[in-house]
Formats: C-alpha cells, sequence, structure tokens
C-alpha cells in the first residue's frame, strides 16, 4: 500500500441538542464512536433503519456536520483543521449523491449549466467549449445523450435525474463518492441499471464508494465491506458476504429478515424467521445504559444491561456480549431458501 | 361462483383527455377477485397501476372516460352516481395510499380523521366512533391507542401514520382493499410488520385485497395471484407460484431478473 488511506474516521461522535429557548434540552447523541477505513476504489455499505445515523455519518464525513469528537482523515489530513477555502478545494474529492434525485437538481438551470457548475469552480481555466465537451462526455458516460444538454430537471424521469446527478458528481473528478440512499426512489428495473453505473465508475474510475442504504440487496450488489449503525452506533461491521451469510448481531439479523426474498416457496420460513425475531417493535426506547439494541432484543440477558464493546468474531467485528453462541446462530441461507 | 367474488372486473378502460388526442392508460383490464384472496398487481412506474385503482374508487381525474365494467359484491361500480360511490368508499371498497403523511390531514387529530369514517358510514355518535377506533388502532398494533386518537400525524413515525392509515380503511370492514405501493416508503423492517399484519388481517377478516407494488418481494410474500401490467395492459396473470415458476411475458421476465439479480442472497458483483 502506498502513502496514506484515502478516508480515516476515528471514534467520531456527533451531538444534537433538542431546542429550546431558555432550558435546551440535553445533547442527544446521534453518532457515538464510529470509526471506519476506506480506500481508492473500495466500496463501503453503512446500512441501518431511519433514525440510525447513517446520514448524519456521511454529513459528519464531509464535514457539513460538525463533530462533537473524533477525527476525520483524508489522505491523513485531519479536515477539522482547514480553513473553509482549503476545505473546498479538498471538496472536489468528496462528491455527493442525494436520495431524492430532483430535488438536487434546480430546477430552473438546464442540464448543461447543471453540469458545467463543477467544472467552472474546480477548473477555472477551462474554456466554454471544453466544458460543453466535457459535460457532454459524462452524460454519455451514464447513458444518456447531447439531446439532454438543453433540456430542464423536470423534463427528465427520476432514474434519468440520477444519472445527471452522477454525471454531475463525476465531473468534479472525486476520489471518494458518498451516495446517500440512492436508488431507494427508483424502481427496481432503473434500480439496478443506476448500480451498475455506480459499480462501472468505481471499476473504471477507481472513484470509492459509500453507500448508504437500508435496501440490503442493493448492499450485497454494490459493495464488498459493510457497516451495521443502529441508534448512531455500530453493531456490526466486516465483509458483506460474511455478515449476510451468518449474521452475528441480532440487530442485522433482524434486518436480513425483513428483507423480502423474491421467491413465494421462501415467503413462509422468512416470516417465521421475523416472528421468532420480533420482540421490541423499531421504535422501542433503549435503557438509559446498556445495550441500545436492547429493547427490541430476542436474546436479551441480564449482561446486557453492561455496554457491549465492539470484539473481533471470526472475519467481523461485533458489538454483542452473545455474538457466536449457538443459540443466536442464523445462516442466510434459513432465512432465503 | 357468483356470489363469492368480492370484485369481478371485465374490460375496464380508462382514457385521459390530452392535448394531443386521447390517451389510453388502462386498456381492457379483466380480472375476478374471490373473498379473502391478496392479488397483487405488478408493473413499472407508469404502467397504469395506480389509474386502474383510482378507476375502480371512480376517483379518475376529470375528464377521464372509464368504460367497461367493475362490480363491486355485484354492484356496478363504472359510470354509478356519486351518491352512490360516496356510500360505498371506505365502506364497501377503501384505500391505503403510498405517502402515509400526505393522506392525512395535519391539522386533525388521529381520532377525529378515524372517527369520521363511522360517523358517516354507519351513523355512529362522536363517541362510539372513538371508541370502535380505539379498538381498530389496537388490532393494527398501535401500542397506547387511547393516546394515539389525541395526537396528530406529525406526531407519528412513517410506519406508523401508515397503520393509522389501514386501521382507516379497515373500520368499515370492507369486502375490498386497495393498497397502493402501502409499504415503499417504510424501512425494511417495518415493510415487513406491515406486511405481515395485513396477512392477519385478511385472515381474519376475510376481506380481499388488491395490492399494487413494483416490489417482487413483497408479491412472494403475500400475493396468492399476480397479474402484470405494462402500458396499461394486464399481460399476464395467474397464481404466484405458476408467475414465478414459469413467467410467459417479456414484463414479467424482466421484472423478476432484475428483483433476482438484486437480492440480499444473489451473489453480486463482490
Amino acid at each position: 500500500m502506498s502513502g496514506p488511506l484515502l478516508l480515516e474516521a476515528r471514534d467520531l461522535a456527533v451531538h444534537y441538542r433538542s431546542p429550546g429557548l431558555l432550558r435546551p434540552g440535553p445533547p442527544q447523541a446521534a453518532l457515538q464512536g464510529v470509526s471506519l477505513l476506506l480506500d481508492r476504489g473500495e466500496a463501503l455499505a453503512v446500512v441501518g433503519e431511519s433514525g440510525s445515523g447513517k446520514s448524519t455519518l456521511a454529513r459528519a464525513l464531509l464535514r457539513l456536520e460538525a463533530l462533537s469528537a473524533g477525527q476525520v482523515l483524508l489522505r491523513g489530513e485531519d479536515l477539522a483543521i482547514l480553513s473553509s477555502q482549503e476545505l473546498r478545494a479538498k471538496r472536489r474529492d468528496l462528491q455527493m449523491i442525494f436520495q431524492d434525485p430532483l430535488a438536487s437538481l434546480d430546477p430552473r438551470m438546464r442540464i448543461e449549466q447543471i453540469l458545467s457548475q463543477p467544472l467552472r469552480v474546480f477548473e477555472p481555466q477551462l474554456t466554454a467549449a471544453a466544458r460543453n465537451a466535457r459535460a457532454l462526455q459524462a452524460l454519455q458516460q451514464v447513458g444518456l445523450d447531447a439531446s439532454a444538454l438543453q433540456r430542464w430537471p423536470h423534463q427528465f424521469s427520476g432514474g434519468q435525474a440520477q444519472r445527471i446527478g452522477i454525471a454531475r458528481a463525476l465531473l468534479a473528478q472525486p476520489a471518494l463518492l458518498v451516495c446517500d440512499e440512492p436508488v431507494s426512489a427508483l424502481d427496481l428495473p432503473i434500480r439496478l441499471q443506476v448500480l451498475q453505473l455506480l459499480a462501472q465508475q468505481r471499476e473504471q474510475a477507481g472513484v470509492a464508494l459509500l453507500f448508504i442504504a437500508h435496501d440490503l440487496a442493493a448492499v450485497r450488489f454494490l459493495c464488498e465491506r459493510t457497516l451495521v449503525l443502529y441508534r448512531g452506533k455500530v453493531m456490526e461491521q466486516g465483509p458483506t458476504a460474511a455478515l449476510f451469510n451468518a449474521p452475528l448481531h441480532p440487530y442485522t439479523q433482524t434486518l436480513l429478515a425483513a428483507s423480502l426474498p423474491a421467491d413465494p416457496r421462501a415467503a413462509a420460513a422468512s416470516r417465521a424467521r421475523r416472528r421468532q425475531l420480533a420482540v421490541g417493535a423499531p421504535l422501542s426506547r433503549p435503557s438509559a445504559s446498556g445495550c441500545v439494541f436492547a429493547a427490541r432484543c430476542a436474546f436479551v440477558q441480564p449482561q446486557c444491561a453492561q455496554t457491549p464493546l465492539l470484539r473481533q468474531v471470526g472475519e467481523v467485528q461485533v458489538a454483542c456480549h452473545r455474538a457466536g453462541e449457538p443459540a443466536l446462530q442464523l445462516r442466510g441461507s434459513d432465512i432465503s431458501s | 361462483m357468483s356470489a363469492v367474488l368480492a370484485l369481478q372486473v371485465d374490460g375496464l378502460s380508462v382514457t385521459h383527455a390530452a392535448a394531443d388526442g386521447a390517451r389510453t392508460v388502462v386498456s381492457d383490464v379483466s380480472f375476478s377477485l374471490p373473498r379473502g384472496r391478496i392479488l397483487g398487481i405488478a408493473g413499472e412506474s407508469g404502467c397504469g397501476k395506480t389509474q386502474l385503482l383510482l378507476a375502480l374508487l371512480g376517483l379518475s381525474p376529470a375528464g377521464a372516460q372509464v368504460g367497461g365494467s367493475a362490480l363491486l359484491s355485484g354492484q356496478q361500480l363504472v359510470g354509478a352516481d356519486r351518491r352512490v360511490l360516496r356510500r360505498l368508499r371506505g365502506n364497501r371498497i377503501a384505500m391505503v395510499f403510498q405517502d402515509p403523511m400526505t393522506a392525512l390531514i395535519p391539522y386533525l387529530t388521529i381520532g377525529t380523521q378515524l372517527a369520521e369514517v363511522l360517523q358517516v358510514h354507519r351513523g355512529l355518535s362522536k363517541s362510539q366512533a372513538l371508541l370502535h377506533s380505539q379498538q381498530m388502532l389496537e388490532a393494527v398494533g398501535i401500542d397506547a391507542p387511547a393516546r394515539r386518537l389525541r395526537q396528530h400525524p406529525h406526531e407519528l413515525s412513517g410506519g406508523m401514520r401508515q397503520r393509522v392509515l389501514l386501521a382507516m380503511a379497515l373500520l368499515c370492514e370492507p369486502d375490498v382493499l386497495l393498497a397502493d405501493e402501502p409499504t415503499t416508503a417504510l424501512d425494511v423492517t417495518v415493510q415487513a410488520q406491515i406486511l405481515d399484519l395485513l396477512l392477519d388481517l385478511r385472515e381474519r377478516l376475510g376481506m380481499a385485497v388488491v395490492l399494487v407494488t413494483h416490489d417482487m418481494g413483497v408479491l412472494a410474500q403475500v400475493a396468492d395471484d399476480v397479474a402484470v401490467m405494462h402500458a396499461g395492459v394486464l399481460v399476464e396473470q395467474g397464481p404466484v407460484q405458476q408467475l414465478f415458476d414459469a413467467p410467459q411475458s417479456t414484463a414479467t421476465q424482466s421484472l423478476l431478473a432484475a428483483a433476482r439479480q438484486l437480492s440480499p442472497t444473489a451473489q453480486g458483483l463482490v
């Protein structure tokens, strides 16, 4: 390995304070003790339900969110100590695509203007003709043609708009593309096309992907490593295949059991597995101390009042006292076949 | 045979008036749905799935031409008088929409919105209606239902709001429940809970369900029969297992191929 890692996050924490004029509420942890590594060309998935802190993590990595603890290093450089000017230059390396493809395109700009924006900022020396040529090239990369340049965002479908968002991000030639639920608003066949496009960009341009999703199928398709978040804490992280084939944490098991296989013969087993795992509702409040998942966990024991630390079990790291016990063992094939 | 059909649709068509002439969005659709069965309608966005449901409710946009026949337990829905339709909607045929936020009125409490259904269709007093609503909230798995009745939609999570809509649709124990992508906006865990709930309720109440979705995983989980729609036409229909095992049309094959490539247990690129 040559040089420092592309991206390293150490022990990130983000706290929000609930608003209140005279007596602001106590700070709430949206993210706690999250560390991750991502190198050139790698794809890391962050999964969890809404409210698990996935988007907060993405925003914290891009310094769009103030950290209350921890460090984000981009090629070994601490992003927190950069001036806003230096940070803007670094942002070229860190591009983002968003969940709602139409909301992320300015409705009053033609596609040509939208695509030339990153070039105006990051490569101001380019002539208008050179910018147009690059914009066209980017459009073709994502499977659209020159006729799109003079059109407006509302003239495109969701899948096409998401391709334009990806083209815009790629024009900056980023080292890391942060994708926040990029396909959850799209139909299945279109979803597959956009995922294939991201995989292709990763292979050809060597761009690293941080892929935020609640859809485990998309994660399996695209990412070789996965990090599972619940209430701002890492529950389990490791190789995607290991995590999906033999999930150790009851929360990872719950997510997988809720992922519906496209096979009617597997439906009854899938439902039975959910019944076995279902205890608390997704909104069950965690106890003040101890494991944050305990209120929903089917395998809870007295020791769960102690906060479990992330520990290595086989190929993965897992924050569960009981992970690895035979009673918790669940293989991917039990759910899907 | 004729006595048990909850819904029988024959040659239903919907044509919208457009600037450049008429556009047919639902074309010659026929299916029959016995009591207690779940029919899944699959298709890509824009294939006419939602327009089909709206036509069944008599809610097609102004200027639309609806032709053919749709019998709800023997009662003709196509071309029925507005007053007749108003008596049937929310009563014998009910709908759950995709977005649970926009389907609830933000400034009315959950209780007021639920009770109204029973006050209008069953002539109950508000207090009787509230009591019945509370029981229905409990039946769809909402905790502290008495407190929820006094809350407003924004105080509930997305999954809870979708349960409220389901409760609202079930208040009058309809013959037919129409559900338009009811779980697409929800987390996977909440989606699975709502679908499991739907299966339980179907068993207990014996209602027929038309479930529109583009998610083949959802269909595999809950549908008894599946119809695939493409460009306004039902290109294929049959029992769920048969359709998954031997899809005949290219529309079905492409939906299934995408679903199988995108599965949590599929061998992806990694």
